[in-house]
């Protein structure tokens, strides 16, 4: 039995300890401050690969923020930054034109902001031939910036 | 502070739930000595939740989306197989109850202890990851304000107490009802948690469908509102829910409730349904 729960959770720390392996060490994260009405990345600008963002919740909402490809392909998403708090996403992307998008209340379709990511290398890509996502009906009254 | 405490009571309690459910049957059953696995189980998820948290918060390290939420998925469809196995499990230990055949009982609990720390492990451990990261980014943020951090904390403390009060309650009623209500309840909060962990599979790629939404009621029932955090705490229910999640959580939960209600294989001498256990 001791061993079983030993292994058990041998298990569970080498889930973690093989994820966080995948460290960008050097890179530093780009802030994303997210208010109730706006989303506002230190730059629009990237290079191919791994991009840290921390997403720094000002405003009143619980929020979240997810990197959309083409159609709305989800590429990244962080959930749960309360309000106050900030939190880290880190995708690994090529090349291509990517979104942004805050959603404070974690409802609708976010604040939108466009990035473009240049160079090469990455791992996930803009473009998806599967994924397609035209709703964009839930409108909650949050204008694209 | 109260939206960060919606998201404390939130995340805390569907772990809270089952392990009070879990600790309450097997008061009930007369084996306070089989507590310890299951708090072992709960001490363990904690730790190695708190401590990737922490290296995930504090370090470099960062932890790929994909992979999160792989992670996520894949913990919680173990939650579940675990959970159900466990509500079967306490189905037969109620039919050895009530035949009072103390030997059987005993046997089958020896077996089951490295059970109850599996599932004690998973459920905590299925949200632990995400809680904990909560946790240390509101830790984070004390330095330029308390209000996160105090949030977080009287949310997953009211989950915890919530939980108490389930136990409390529930080694009340009289020992048919309890079985028969905890079990369902049981079945009902793992229905939820597959239900999540498909939804966190199509979000990590793994499983299709993502954008093939079955229905969206995010206008009427907010994720940030106080009972659209219950419902997500409880039943795992979320707003937008994609076909895949909804065909995922009816396979599930029809088939389960009818085998757990359905008439006990009654021996010659006992009477025909479980409801007339007696009390011990």
């Amino acid at each position: 039995m001791k061993a079983f729960a030993a292994a058990a959770i041998a298990v569970m720390a080498l889930a973690g300890a093989a994820c966080s392996s995948d460290s960008s060490s050097t890179a530093g994260a780009v802030d994303v401050v997210a208010t109730d009405h706006s989303c506002t990345p230190k730059r629009t600008e990237y290079s191919a690969g791994k991009i840290t963002f921390n997403v720094k919740n000002e405003g009143d909402k619980v929020t979240e923020m997810y990197v959309y490809g083409a159609s709305d392909k989800v590429v990244g998403e962080v959930e749960n930054i309360g309000p106050g708090t900030s939190r880290k996403l880190t995708i690994d992307v090529k090349a291509g034109k990517y979104e942004l998008a805050c959603k404070p209340g974690q409802t609708g379709s976010g604040i939108r902001q466009t990035i473009t990511v240049s160079g090469a290398g990455g791992a996930s890509s803009a473009e998806n031939g599967k994924a397609s996502r035209q709703v964009d009906i839930k409108g909650t009254g949050m204008v694209e910036v | 502070m109260f939206s960060n405490f919606l998201i404390g009571l939130r995340e805390g309690l569907e772990a809270s739930l089952v392990v009070g459910i879990l600790v309450a049957y097997l008061v009930r059953a007369g084996h306070r000595n089989r507590l310890a696995p299951v708090w072992a189980g709960v001490g363990a998820a904690v730790a190695v939740s708190l401590g990737v948290g922490a290296l995930l918060t504090f370090t470099s390290r960062s932890l790929s989306f994909r992979a999160q939420e792989a992670f996520g998925g894949f913990m919680s469809v173990l939650a579940v197989v675990f959970v159900t196995g466990m509500v079967f499990w306490m189905r037969t230990q109620a039919r050895a109850l009530k035949h009072d055949l103390e030997g059987r009982l005993h046997s089958a609990l020896t077996g089951g202890a490295f059970a109850l720390f599996l599932v004690a492990l998973f459920a905590v451990g299925r949200e632990g990851l995400e809680t904990a990261l909560f946790l240390w980014t509101s830790v984070q943020a004390a330095g330029s304000s308390t209000n996160p951090i105090v949030g977080a904390a009287v949310g997953l403390l009211l989950a915890v107490v919530i939980g108490w009060l389930i136990y409390r309650q529930s080694v009340r009623l009289n020992l048919a009802t309890f079985f028969k209500v905890t079990g369902a309840g049981l079945v009902i909060v793992a229905a939820g948690v597959l239900a999540y962990g498909i939804h966190d599979l199509q979000e990590a790629g793994i499983l299709p469908g993502l954008n093939s939404v079955a229905f969206d009621v995010a206008r009427t029932i907010p994720p940030s509102s106080w009972y659209g955090t219950v419902l997500k705490g409880i039943f795992n229910f979320s707003p937008v829910t994609t076909w895949l999640q909804l065909v995922a959580y009816v396979a599930y939960i029809v088939p389960v409730m009818l085998l757990f209600f359905r008439p006990m294989p009654a021996p010659a001498t006992a009477r025909a349904t479980t409801t007339e256990v007696p009390a011990t």
